[in-house]
């Protein structure tokens, strides 16, 4: 059962293409985060949903209803937007009550919901606040109940928990997810934060460019990538110049930057091919000794160690100059004991080896 | 935008109440010379004078005295001269308000280059002399002016329509006089409030005129308070617009006090005239200013 | 601030609200076009339509009696109220806003007073000073009469242009050693320039074209522009007026175009 389908949307703002043919199906009860850097068209493909824009062509369909021409008002929407947008002269009751009084609701009916969702977010003693007493957490939340107490069709979120400090945003992922699961609304996250996207969604569509360059399940994005920029986008590559040195009959063997060498399974090359592996920098692992000319590894001199937290950095130089990037326990790498200048190789995971064309 | 307290931006660590604002104190001395000696002594020697008697009055005496004043407030003629001010003055408000709040919200939609070329169309004719202003009225509203000529055309009326030298004329060009000060501080206030409220109010529902009226309007009050205050206060004390639109019949209370002070030289009741004019306006503007704060709870 | 499409239904109230608007800006710009096609009539009447044309009123204008010396007093007034209040008022909206003292609200309304208080009772006030001080119905009276009236728009202007200011900027510059006054001078200065350029182009504009005040503190010699125009106006009924008028509109779009073009002074009246 579709929640909503965006089928070959194409939007021009001020004489310039926004979106590309933008196709996407959500099933209902599902939540789908549109991530991306900045201009990639994910907050106007998410206000062409919301009715603000209209396309220039392709169709939005709602639990399969068509709702190209319906104006924002009509289509049964709920949107949270960036700075919440909770109405200043009015309560944080009166605030909720807004959609249902819109849609001539039941004046006692109303009150009982009012209280019901803001019960929810664990906001009903603030009820006859205004919004300006309120700190950004619980606005943010005021604003989610509001747009959720009209029961919408899609429930959209625009940067959901950009403006929240790290502990508040942690808090507020397990909420939002518990709270979209447990109501079973049809939800777009908009977000240039993968880690957001990553933790709050069923799956993720990563946008560059005006268009959906690849969507899947966070898991599956993250670790297998199809896409070069994708990976680059989600956590972050090192990416090797590769070429196809010779082709046998149980795989291809490419060569490398720093004397890399690796038999992959991939039979679609020809020798002299070029290629690009992506390996993310939590994939490699650092020998000191032993073999330097071992399979998957590549050899250079430690660079740079940089520390951040949780983990360290240690960025290697290769004979030619390139740098290539490491994310190591500090633990680890105390054992290790590497010292900067020290001739090392980079050992990288076979099983995370992404093959990209040139 | 918050600034900060400006007196703890500054670098030292006197505590003196003097030393921290001796600076304000010398930025302010001449312009407060300036206006104590041109502005505050001469409106309080004025309203000394009309506690005073004239030359005209049989009475005399040097001793402070309510003559004038009751003077104004028995005088039949004086008392329909401020009713009649008073009247027109809210219906310029009224008018005025209901053209520009719909220029403020054109404004809004426009695109940059059409916003600034209205935006200056309106300072310009802000900018424009008020007897210039008026004039283009004369030219409209004459018998053989435009309008005639239109009605005339369209077959309305056989003869010239008699609309110079009357009130209607007057509150015309109080209304064209106006307009920019009322389109500026709603314009002002629209500016401030974000676009994001009004799509809010869109994605809850809300069609165009639920927007507007529950969200864009009430926010809007300062801006509208700003506005109506200024056109009152100016409809009020004008003297140049009915000079040369109106007729004796249809007079404003400060063309009354001018008339005492230019022909009859009679300082004392012209005085107590424009004082009542200037007390009654700032009544008024403050009991409008308490109602909109506790009935409408706004920001004013 | 609109992100919307051309092509989204528009409700019947935002039509009739454009359509207003539309009509309620023509409604201004009306009488001054008409103003200048009456201008150009030949015949001696204000009639319309006008049957032929002609410029003879425009040459007519120097006939207006006094009006040469007329509008030499109104244009030196002006000018001098304009530049000595935008100088006090750069003293006084510093004070205001970069110092904290009790009762600054009630100061800054009784500095921005003159704006609404009756002129009239401004030029009875001043008319009765000055001939109690043996000073009456000179230019002197006359400047401070207009000073008066106009120091309150530099000083509004410049509140904006004051707290729209960044003060970081100011500290930089003293952070790099320069003195309260240069940092004055060579940073705050030239930000406050579409305030001052406005403020004193509002002071200028609304001495010149005063008259209640004017008409309560001349006599004689001294009398200004608009005076004249106005007893010209009560006396005469041809459209001499209208090619006054219509000249006064231009240069008025042209001064202030250019500084905008400049200055970008709209921004900064729009409180």
């Amino acid at each position: 059962m579709t929640g909503l389908e965006l089928e070959n949307i194409s939007v021009w703002l001020n004489g310039q293409q926004i979106l590309h043919d933008v196709n996407l199906s959500i099933k209902k009860g599902e939540c789908v985060a549109l991530l991306g850097p900045s201009g990639c068209g994910k907050t106007t493909t998410l206000r062409t949903i919301a009715g603000f824009i209209h396309p220039q062509s392709g169709d939005v369909r709602v639990s399969g209803n068509s709702c190209i021409g319906l104006p924002p008002n009509k289509r049964n929407v709920g949107l949270v937007f960036q700075d919440y947008a909770l109405f200043p002269h009015m309560t944080v009751a009166q605030n909720v009550d807004y959609g249902l009084r819109m849609r001539k609701h039941d004046r006692k009916e109303s009150l009982l919901l009012v209280k019901e969702f803001l019960e929810m977010v664990q906001l009903d003693h603030v009820m006859d606040r205004l919004p300006q007493s309120l700190s950004g957490g619980q606005r943010q939340r005021v604003a989610l109940a509001r747009a959720l107490v009209i029961k919408p069709d899609i429930l959209l979120l625009d940067e959901p928990l950009g403006a929240l400090d790290r502990k508040l945003r942690d808090q507020m992922q397990v909420e939002l997810k518990q709270l979209q699961k447990q109501l079973g609304v049809t939800t777009i996250i908009v977000t240039h934060d993968q880690e957001e996207a990553l933790s709050l969604a069923d799956r993720v569509a990563v946008m560059f460019g005006g268009g959906i360059r690849e969507i899947g399940m966070p898991q599956d994005l993250y670790d297998y990538p199809q896409h070069r920029d994708v990976m680059d986008f989600l956590g972050g590559s090192n990416l090797l110049r590769c070429n196809v040195k010779s082709v046998q009959s149980n795989g291809v063997r490419l060569t490398g930057p720093g004397g890399f060498e690796v038999l992959i399974e991939n039979n679609n090359h020809k020798v002299g091919d070029k290629v690009l592996v992506g390996i993310r920098p939590e994939h490699l692992s650092i020998e000191t000794s032993g073999d330097m000319s071992a399979e998957s590894a590549i050899r250079g001199i430690v660079h740079e160690t940089v520390y951040k937290g949780t983990l360290m950095e240690v960025l290697i130089k290769t004979a030619d100059g390139e740098i290539f990037r490491a994310s190591i326990s500090p633990r680890s790498l105390d054992k290790l004991r590497v010292s900067s200048g020290e001739e090392i190789s980079l050992v990288l995971e076979k099983d995370y080896l992404r093959i990209f064309k040139e | 935008m918050d600034i900060g307290n400006p007196a703890l931006r500054g670098l030292s660590n006197n505590t003196s109440w003097w030393s921290r604002n001796a600076g304000a104190f010398f930025l302010l001395a001449p312009l407060l010379i300036f206006l104590l000696i041109f502005y505050v002594v001469p409106f309080v020697h004025m309203i000394q004078e009309s506690f005073r008697f004239s030359y005209i009055d049989t009475q005399t005496g040097d001793g402070l005295t309510l003559h004038q004043y009751i003077k104004t407030w028995s005088s039949s003629r004086i008392g329909r001269v401020m009713e009649r001010t008073f009247r027109m003055s809210l219906l310029t408000v009224g008018i005025t308000l209901l053209l520009s709040y719909p220029i403020a919200l054109l404004l809004l939609k426009l695109k940059p280059r059409l916003r600034t070329i209205i935006l200056l169309v309106i300072f310009i004719s802000l900018a424009s002399s008020l007897i210039v202003r008026n004039y283009g009225w004369v030219v409209v509203l004459a018998d053989k002016g435009a309008l005639n000529a239109l009605i005339l055309a369209l077959g309305i009326s056989d003869t010239p329509v008699r609309l110079m030298y009357s009130e209607i004329a007057i509150v015309i060009g109080l209304v064209h006089f106006s307009i920019p000060f009322m389109v500026l501080p709603i314009y002002g206030s629209l500016l401030r409030q974000p676009a994001s409220l009004g799509e809010a109010s869109q994605s809850l529902g809300g069609n165009a005129w639920q927007t507007f009226t529950k969200i864009t309007l009430p926010l809007s009050l300062p801006g509208v308070f700003g506005g109506t205050v200024l056109t009152f206060a100016l409809s009020m004390s004008a003297y140049v617009t009915p000079l040369m639109l109106g007729s004796p019949s249809s007079s404003m209370i400060s063309q009354v006090a001018a008339e005492q002070l230019l022909t009859q030289l009679n300082f004392p009741f012209g005085a107590a005239i424009i004082v009542t004019l200037t007390v009654l306006t700032f009544i008024v503007v403050a009991a409008y200013a308490t109602v909109l704060r506790r009935v409408f709870r706004a920001d004013v | 601030m609109q992100m919307s499409n051309s092509s989204l239904p528009i409700s019947i109230f935002e039509r009739i609200v454009s359509l207003v608007a539309w009509l309620a800006l023509f409604f201004l710009l009306f009488p001054v076009v008409l103003t200048a096609v009456v201008s150009l009539n030949a015949s001696f009447f204000i009639e319309f339509p006008p049957k032929d044309f002609s410029f003879r009123w425009y040459w007519n204008i120097a006939n207006i009696e006094a009006i040469g010396s007329a509008t030499l007093i109104s244009v030196s007034i002006a000018l001098a109220a304009a530049v000595l209040c935008t100088a006090l008022a750069i003293g006084a909206s510093l004070a205001i806003t970069r110092y904290q003292f009790p009762g600054k609200a009630f100061l800054t309304a009784f500095l921005l007073s003159p704006i609404t208080m009756p002129m009239v009772a401004v030029g009875i006030a001043l008319i009765q000073f000055f001939i109690m001080i043996g000073a009456a119905f000179t230019w002197y009276s006359l400047l401070i009469g207009h000073m008066v009236l106009v120091v309150a728009y530099p000083i509004r202007t410049l509140l904006a242009s004051l707290t729209l200011m960044n003060p970081s900027l100011e500290e930089a510059a003293l952070s790099l050693g320069a003195t309260k006054f240069r940092s004055f001078w060579t940073v705050t200065l030239p930000q406050l320039k579409p305030g001052l350029i406005s403020g004193f182009l509002f002071a200028f504009l609304i001495s010149f074209d005063n008259y209640p005040i004017s008409v309560f503190l001349v006599r004689g010699g001294l009398t200004t522009m608009p005076i004249e125009i106005f007893n010209y106006i009560s006396q005469n009924f041809d459209p001499t007026p209208a090619a006054f008028s219509t000249l006064y509109v231009i240069v008025v779009t042209i001064i202030i175009s250019l500084a905008e073009r400049r200055y970008r002074i709209v921004s900064y009246s729009i409180q």
